[in-house]
C-alpha cells in the first residue's frame, strides 16, 4: 500500500517542445495513456531519472493540459463501453470544464491536439463537445443580417463564416 | 410438408409491408415535397476550407460532427462545399441518407435537436420497442425512442405536452424549458381518423417535465383520447432496423392471416422482424399454412 503511495506521488519531469520542463505527480500524468505506457515499458528508475520529452506540444498548451489532469486527477478510469455511450449522447459539460475552456479558439484547438496527441479519452471528449457548442446555434451565412427571421434565436445571429473565420483562410 | 422447415420464402405471401389502414403519422405529411434535400444533387469540389476546424484532423472533426444533431448539421452543410464534403461524408449521415431519407426529412422538419446524430443512428440498428419487447417499427422523434404501435398510442410518456400548457402548469415562463426535449409540429392530419391540426405546436416531452417538476403531476388528470390523441402521432415516423453486417433496412412484417385478429399474442398490428415472423407462422398457422404448400 505504502509503495502505490510513493508511486502516485511520485515525480516525473515532462518537457514541451520549447525546451521548458513541468514537474507533476505520476499518477496526474498517467491521465495521459501515452504517458502511462512509456512509463510502463520504460520501467520506474529511468523515469525517476530522466525527463519525457513530449514534442508536439508547445509550452502553454502542455501547462493548460497538466492544469486539467491535476484537477481530475481523482477521476475513475476509462471504463466500459456502456458509459462511453451515455457520454456520447449528450453535449453538456460541467462547469468547471466550461471555464477551463473559455480560451481563444487557436489555444483549444491546441488542447485538442495535445488532448489526441497525448491520448487522454476525456479531455479530447470535453474539447469536442466544446467545438460542437460552438457550432450549434449559428447562421451559415457570411453576412448575419440575412439569416435575421423570426425563427433563429439571438444566438443564431453570430454566423459560422466569421465565428471559424472560413473566408480569411484560403 | 413438415412446417418446422419453414423459410421466409415459403411464407413471402402471407406477409405485408403495410396496413391497408393509413395511421396519418410523419409518414404520410409529404415530406418529399416540404422538405425537398438537396445530398447528392452536387458535384461537390471543395476550394476553401471550414476555417479554423480545419486546423484538426478529419477524424477529429468527424467526432465534432458526430456529437451534433441532425438540423445543426444541416446548417453547417451549407457553410461551404467542404462543410457539405465533411457531413455527407460521416458515417452514420450517409447511412441514414441512403437507407432511410425520409427519417432525415422528419427530423429537419419539425426541428428535432435533442438528439445526435450517432444516437439516432445506434437506435436504429436496434430491434426492439424501448418499452415492451415487440418489434419497435416506429421512432418517437422527441428524444429519439424506438416505439412500437401499442406503446406510442397508449402510454403516458410518449403524449407529448404542448409547451404553452407546460409552461402554464410549472409556472414558468417559455424561455426557461427551452432546454427540455422538443420539437415543432407540422400542421396536417394526423391519426386514422385524419383529425386536422391547423398550427404549428411545440411540442415538450412529458417525462423531461416531470423530471423538472412536481407540479407538472397536475397534468394526469387531463383526458387522455390514446388512439385518437393527435399530438401522440406529430412526432412519430416508421423506422426501420438497420443491419451493420450486410446494409440492409428491415421495415418490419405484418402477418395477414392475423388480418381480423385483436388478441394481444396475435394482434393485426404486431409487426415482425424476418426472423421473427417465420416463427410466427410456425406457432400460430402451421396448420394453414402447410395444407397450402406443394
Amino acid at each position: 500500500m505504502a509503495e502505490n503511495k510513493d508511486k502516485a506521488t511520485q515525480k516525473i519531469t515532462l518537457t514541451s517542445n520549447d525546451g521548458s520542463s513541468i514537474e507533476v505527480d505520476r499518477c496526474v500524468a498517467e491521465r495521459s495513456m501515452l504517458i502511462k505506457n512509456l512509463i510502463d515499458d520504460l520501467g520506474d528508475d529511468s523515469v525517476a531519472t530522466q525527463a519525457i520529452p513530449i514534442p508536439n506540444v508547445n509550452d502553454p498548451v502542455l501547462r493548460k493540459v497538466v492544469e486539467w489532469c491535476e484537477k481530475h486527477r481523482s477521476d475513475p478510469p476509462q471504463s466500459t463501453e456502456e458509459e462511453n455511450d451515455s457520454r456520447k449522447k449528450t453535449t453538456d459539460i460541467e462547469e468547471w470544464d466550461q471555464k477551463f475552456m473559455q480560451v481563444d479558439q487557436e489555444m483549444l484547438f491546441e488542447i485538442i491536439l495535445a488532448a489526441n496527441y497525448l491520448d487522454i479519452k476525456a479531455l479530447l471528449d470535453v474539447g469536442c463537445k466544446t467545438v460542437a457548442n460552438m457550432i450549434k446555434g449559428k447562421s451559415p451565412r457570411r453576412s448575419a443580417r440575412r439569416s435575421t427571421s423570426r425563427t433563429t434565436s439571438p444566438r443564431g445571429l453570430l454566423s459560422l463564416w466569421s465565428f471559424f473565420r472560413v473566408s480569411f483562410i484560403p | 410438408m413438415d412446417t418446422r422447415h419453414l423459410s421466409l420464402g415459403n411464407v413471402r405471401n402471407y406477409c405485408r409491408q403495410k396496413l391497408r389502414i393509413v395511421d396519418h403519422t410523419l409518414d404520410d405529411a409529404k415530406l418529399e415535397a416540404r422538405c425537398p434535400l438537396d445530398n447528392g444533387k452536387h458535384v461537390i469540389l471543395p476550394k476553401r476550407s471550414v476555417g479554423q476546424l480545419d486546423l484538426l484532423p478529419g477524424e477529429l472533426i468527424d467526432q465534432v460532427l458526430r456529437m451534433l444533431d441532425i438540423p445543426t448539421l444541416t446548417t453547417f452543410r451549407r457553410v461551404n462545399q467542404r462543410a457539405l464534403l465533411l457531413v455527407d461524408s460521416l458515417p452514420p449521415y450517409r447511412r441514414l441518407w441512403t437507407s432511410c431519407p425520409i427519417i432525415l426529412r422528419a427530423v429537419v422538419s419539425i426541428n428535432a435537436t435533442s438528439f445526435s446524430c450517432e444516437t439516432l443512428f445506434q437506435v436504429l440498428t436496434r430491434e426492439k420497442c424501448e418499452s415492451c419487447s415487440l418489434f419497435g417499427g416506429y421512432l418517437y422523434l422527441i428524444t429519439c425512442r424506438r416505439v412500437c404501435y401499442f406503446c406510442f398510442t397508449t402510454r403516458k410518456e410518449y403524449f407529448p405536452i404542448s409547451l404553452t400548457l407546460a409552461a402554464r402548469q410549472v409556472k414558468l415562463q417559455k424561455k426557461a424549458l427551452r432546454h427540455l426535449p422538443q420539437v415543432l409540429s407540422l400542421p396536417g392530419y394526423y391519426t386514422a381518423r385524419e383529425k386536422l391540426s391547423r398550427y404549428r405546436v411545440t411540442l415538450v416531452d412529458r417525462q423531461a417535465l416531470l423530471r423538472l417538476s412536481e407540479e407538472a403531476e397536475m397534468l394526469k388528470k387531463r383526458f387522455d383520447y390514446a388512439t385518437t390523441e393527435p399530438r401522440r402521432y406529430m412526432s412519430i415516423i416508421a423506422a426501420p432496423r438497420l443491419h451493420l453486417h450486410d446494409q440492409t433496412a428491415d421495415w418490419g412484417l405484418y402477418c395477414s392471416l392475423c388480418r381480423d385478429n385483436t388478441e394481444p399474442s396475435s394482434h393485426f398490428r404486431i409487426q415482425y422482424s424476418r426472423q421473427d415472423i417465420v416463427q410466427h407462422f410456425q406457432d400460430h398457422h402451421a396448420s394453414q399454412i402447410s395444407s397450402s404448400l406443394p
